[in-house]
């Protein structure tokens, strides 16, 4: 008698990364950073400097609501007609307070740590790639954790590394973080790929019902 | 009867049938899922599944919701409160049996 109960289970919360669309939204999210960074390196002596920086919230929560809106796009299309459709639990009441609250507490502790170790030391802003690669490492490891996939950790961990090389690279401020996303989204392109090429080559589409006459 | 085997006697046994504790399984993990996806992941054909989701819709464990995505016919499944209490008393039971089971063995 095999009930092992937690693993359909599992395999449904891992099912929303099963065809890599959310790594490819991602490296999309990644690469509008890389750009974003790069143009303000780019345009430092210019007025539009100080334009940009104001635009940054912008752009993360645009980035955050186009990845959203761009992976359900793509599942629509792919996923869904192959391997059908699951809608995931929303917390609602207290559960959503306390998340909420612990997303803002988070953000806060690390935003104060910032302030604290990057922007008080001289140079600080060098370590900028370091601290945001250990950021989205976390982030990265933690969907792994939570899905069991081997591949998220290997992210992390490549996160993680892109973000301690930049830091001692040298680069100027601004290119550095530049090149930090537009690596980091080279390497989800990659992953995101290859899994929505293996997910497609696994899953062969509906066949088509003959025209009716 | 033995106190294990009354245990195992309890247990629901239209959840313990295999593929209705997977469906149930899986849909106690997300809030709903569509009539494809418990396919693909009970490996049952289109009229066996039909048949267990009736069963677990008559005991009032699911609700089946029949809708369109765009053009497309779309056959959403969901758990009940009453489904889910089931479901956790169900496990709640067979790691009881589990339990019982181990720490027999252990003091034979």
């Amino acid at each position: 008698m095999n009930h092992d109960l937690k693993e359909p289970g599992l395999r449904a919360v891992r099912y929303w990364y099963v065809d890599g669309t959310f790594e490819l939204a991602f490296g999309g999210l990644c690469l509008l950073l890389a750009v974003y960074f790069y143009a303000q390196a780019a345009l430092a002596d210019s007025w539009m400097a100080g334009l940009l920086s104001g635009l940054l919230v912008l752009v993360l929560i645009g980035g955050g609501y186009l990845v959203n809106r761009l992976t359900r796009a793509l599942k629509e299309r792919l996923t869904y007609p192959r391997t059908g459709f699951v809608s995931y639990q929303r917390e609602r009441g207290m559960r959503r307070s306390v998340r909420i609250a612990v997303i803002f507490a988070a953000s806060a502790l690390i935003a104060g740590l910032l302030v604290l170790f990057v922007a008080g030391r001289p140079n600080g802003f060098e370590l900028m790639p370091g601290v945001t690669g250990l950021i989205f490492g976390a982030v990265i490891a933690f969907i792994g954790y939570r899905t069991a996939l081997l591949r998220f950790y290997l992210l992390a961990a490549l996160s993680l590394v892109f973000g301690a090389g930049l830091s001692v690279s040298g680069l100027s401020e601004g290119l550095d973080l530049a090149a930090f996303y537009g690596a980091l989204s080279l390497v989800l392109f990659t992953f995101g790929g290859v899994t929505l090429w293996r997910y497609l080559r696994d899953n062969p589409g509906p066949a088509e019902a003959p025209d009716e006459h | 009867m033995s106190t294990k085997l009354r245990s195992l006697a309890e247990v629901n046994r239209l959840i313990h049938e295999p593929s209705r504790s997977v469906i149930l399984a899986v849909l106690f993990a997300v809030e709903s899922a569509d009539f494809l996806y418990l396919q693909t992941e009970t490996g049952l054909t289109k009229g066996n599944l039909s048949v267990h989701l009736s069963r677990l819709e008559e005991a009032g464990y699911i609700s089946v919701e029949k809708t369109y995505r765009g053009k497309i016919p779309l056959t959403l499944c969901r758990m009940t409160e009453e489904g889910r209490q089931a479901f956790k008393d169900y496990r709640k039971q067979l790691q009881r049996f589990v339990e019982q089971t181990t720490l027999n063995r252990r003091r034979q």
